[in-house]
């Protein structure tokens, strides 16, 4: 019984993993179409022109053709030619908002010497080209079959897959690799004729009829060719793996720790729907460029424009250097004002005490936004509390990159050395103190206790709060964005400050550059992850060293 | 501490108003709605209610999933421990707009469980690090001769470590609590209405793009505090030897 339980298993993985990436590919494949339509769209303009009258003056030709037969023939473009001189190169004066419209693409197109594409809200295409002084622009209004990845497709390869993989389990990999094969040339043949929207025959047929070029959606292109791939490697990884002792051994141990998996099992499923799929969607919306609500591939587009352009006056590296600043700056001082607290009220454990511990927590408890926003206008220029003080009245915090760093890290220093400080508090009880005693006997100066006795055995739990410390204030987002809100200039922004910024703030045209906010924000976790990794060993030798 | 009562916002170094006037707070305790119910009463509910079922739901994940990453060894133990960790790093207001699509597709928006669920889930990680390193330092010997007298892991779990941990629980239980009680994005984000939000949201609502109400905000601030600094008081001596025992030994 445990057996076909076991084969069950296993052809129900090898099925769910088919199906995901599958469900990943169509979206992929969707990108690629589209990219396909414009290419198509953009050799017909070609076409046009070459084929167009050529000494007509300020005409528009309105050309419409439509095709029972071939529908990705249906079009209608209009041909502007401007022979006259004195038109030549400004724009064209249309009547209404259409024909200025129009006139503006073609003087781009000519100017530019590109093609001008446009996907309208209806899911058409309009392309103009030029040549020379000739335009000519075209409109597809018929598209392809939008998503020809059909679910019959994934469900034929899943079953071929869970029927070799419960053969393969049963150790006849001969006929679970027959089953395989078949099933995936199956596949692809009915793949690739979605694919080309037309049987072979038909293909041949419009190639002849026209004299041109075939459509270019004839030919798959890498990503496609790349997907495909990759769906059948993942298969034959799952059909290995099941075939192999792999799987048994890790059934295995999955039995014999069921209360343990039982026991962290709602905890890690909470944190899997509501943090790891907003994890991984954030990732990969990185390698995608959003206009309005359409998601396209971009691949590594958004950070080559993020490394090597820049808005405003700096870099991405210059911010990457002031957040490393800032975060350093932070946990130092986190730590020393943190720790010296913590020595002061560690020794007097009176009533006092205790309220002064209460006292010293309260920057913790109020909600960070709030402390942001006081400071804030303690820092302003002209009612601010601190000029009060400071007698400068009138002096600008915010004009100067290095007074407004500084005000960002006053403030952040009075809301997170709480934390350290309690943490120290607790470590400093755990210390015998008959080590001390023994040092006081050696005749040890206050100075050396505090280096040789209390520092080294601060380390252990210092070490974590630390690590987490400097993660959160790397990604401290409020101070920076409510304090000094970035000026002068962007001078004080942090990466998490310019991640938000490409989200909701620059490439509003495009209703929100998220593409490259996601970049940003990949390129803090990448940094963080160097960072969790060197540190993890330096962690792991410290506590080496203390058994 | 320029938490200073009542009347505008004073530039003066000296923290006590110079007329202390309760008009502020009345302005912000007595929020109505056009039908005339109390608006901050339903406001301070829904804080209430979200902080506390974060808090129970919080405390039970992190201390069963804590037990079971420090007594049991499973395979991919060691990965997801350091996966809390990692989940860390990812910026969180990032995570905002794919959590925002998850919880529309749940139908859980403007719902208080599906924001009680989002804080439980991101307090996780810092919790359930802190309550392993204090259950690591349960020796586990109690454990052992209580199994050999036939109880089960549940009974140990319940009876015996809960009792021991109970410092620690009320480091997480106050963390769970203060990460509800304060968080402003993602309550401002998912909430729809008026009478769906919590505290914090109000208060946002305060500073305005031009004008800032200062008193409002202030005496908004000050009530919006006030249970978090009661709560830090009373367990106070817990927290110092919760946070330690659970970092001293890693």
């Amino acid at each position: 019984m445990k057996q076909n339980v076991r084969l069950i298993i296993s052809g129900i993985f090898a099925f769910g993993l088919t199906y995901a990436l599958g469900f990943g590919a169509q979206s992929v494949i969707k990108g690629q179409f589209e990219q396909v339509e414009v290419t198509r769209a953009i050799l017909d303009a070609h076409q046009a022109l070459k084929s167009g009258p050529s000494d007509k003056q300020n005409v528009t030709i309105v050309k419409e053709t439509k095709s029972a037969k071939y529908h990705f023939l249906n079009k209608r473009s209009y041909e502007v030619n401007t022979v006259d001189s004195t038109r030549a190169g400004t724009v064209l004066t249309g009547e209404n908002d259409q024909d200025k419209a129009r006139a503006d693409r073609h003087s781009d197109a000519r100017r530019t010497k590109k093609p001008v594409v446009q996907r309208l809200a209806d899911g058409s295409v309009r392309v103009t080209v030029a040549d020379g002084m000739k335009t000519s622009e075209i409109l597809v209004n018929e598209s392809l079959p939008i998503v020809p990845f059909s679910w019959g497709i994934f469900f034929t390869i899943s079953i071929c897959l869970c029927i070799a993989s419960v053969f393969a389990a049963k150790k006849t990999p001969v006929i679970g690799s027959v089953v395989l094969l078949a099933g995936l040339a199956i596949s692809t043949s009915v793949l690739g004729s979605q694919y080309l929207g037309l049987s072979a025959a038909e293909a041949s047929e419009f190639l002849s009829a026209g004299g041109r070029r075939a459509p270019v959606v004839g030919i798959p292109n890498s990503s496609f060719w790349g997907t495909l791939a990759a769906i059948y490697l993942a298969g034959a990884i799952a059909l290995v793996f099941i075939a192999t002792s792999a799987f048994e051994r890790s059934l295995d141990s999955i039995q014999r720790s069921r209360e343990a998996y039982v026991a962290i099992s709602p905890a890690m499923l909470g944190l899997f729907v509501l943090v790891g799929i907003p994890f991984v969607v954030g990732i990969g919306l990185a390698f995608f460029r959003h206009v309005h609500g359409d998601y396209s591939f971009v691949g590594l587009d958004n950070f080559r424009q993020i490394l090597t352009g820049s808005e405003g006056p700096h870099s991405i590296f210059y911010t990457l250097v002031v957040t490393v600043i800032w975060t350093f700056l932070n946990v130092i001082l986190h730590l020393s004002v943190g720790l010296g607290f913590a020595l002061l009220l560690h020794k007097h454990a009176s009533g006092w005490t205790r309220i002064y511990r209460v006292i010293l927590i309260i920057p913790w408890a109020v909600p960070a936004y709030l402390t942001a926003l006081i400071w804030r206008s303690m820092f302003d220029a002209d009612i601010g509390v601190i000029n009060r003080i400071l007698g400068l009245e009138g002096m600008s915090w915010m004009h100067d990159t290095l007074t407004a760093f500084c005000a960002n890290l006053i403030t952040n220093v009075w809301l997170g050395f709480p934390f350290m400080m309690v943490v120290c508090l607790g470590a400093l009880t755990s210390i015998p103190g008959d080590l001390y005693d023994a040092a006081d006997v050696d005749g040890a100066n206050g100075w050396q206790k505090f280096t040789q006795i209390t520092l080294p055995l601060l380390k252990p739990a210092l070490l974590p709060a630390t690590i987490l410390g400097s993660i959160w204030t790397f990604n401290k987002f409020e101070v920076i964005y409510l304090v000094s809100e970035g000026r002068p200039d962007g001078g004080t922004d942090i990466l998490v400050t310019e991640a938000y910024r490409w989200a909701f703030e620059r490439g509003l045209a495009q209703g929100g550059a998220y593409g490259k906010a996601a970049a940003c924000s990949v390129i803090i976790f990448l940094v963080l992850l160097i960072y969790g990794w060197m540190t993890a060993r330096v962690s792991r030798s410290a506590e080496e060293a203390l058994r | 501490m320029a938490l200073s009562s009542g009347s505008s916002f004073a530039a003066t170094i000296n923290p006590f108003p110079e007329e202390f006037n309760l008009g502020n707070f009345e302005r912000v305790l007595g929020t109505t709605l056009s039908d005339g119910s109390w608006l901050f009463g339903q406001q301070l509910f829904n804080s209430i209610i979200v902080s506390a079922a974060t808090t129970v739901v919080g405390v039970t994940l992190a201390t069963t999933a804590a037990y079971a990453f420090s007594r049991f060894r499973f395979g991919g133990r060691q990965m997801l421990l350091s996966s809390f960790l990692i989940t860390q790093m990812f910026p969180a207001t990032m995570v905002m707009i794919p959590l925002y699509v998850i919880l529309d597709s749940l139908h859980l928006l403007d719902t208080w469980t599906g924001l009680v669920l989002v804080y439980s889930t991101t307090a996780l990680p810092f919790c359930v690090y802190m309550l392993k390193g204090y259950f690591d330092t349960i020796p586990t010997e109690l454990e052992e001769a209580a199994l050999l007298d036939g109880a089960s892991r549940f009974k140990i779990f319940w009876s015996l470590i809960l009792p021991l941990a109970r410092p620690a629980i009320a480091v997480t239980a106050l963390f769970s609590f203060m990460t509800a009680w304060n968080e402003f994005i993602l309550a401002a984000t998912f909430m729809a209405n008026e009478s769906s939000y919590t505290l914090p949201v109000v208060l946002q609502g305060y500073v305005g793009a031009k004008a800032v109400d200062w008193g409002a905000f202030a005496a908004g601030a000050i009530v919006v505090s006030i249970p978090v600094m009661s709560l830090f008081f009373m367990l106070e001596k817990h927290m110092v030897s919760g946070l330690t025992s659970g970092s001293v030994k890693g």
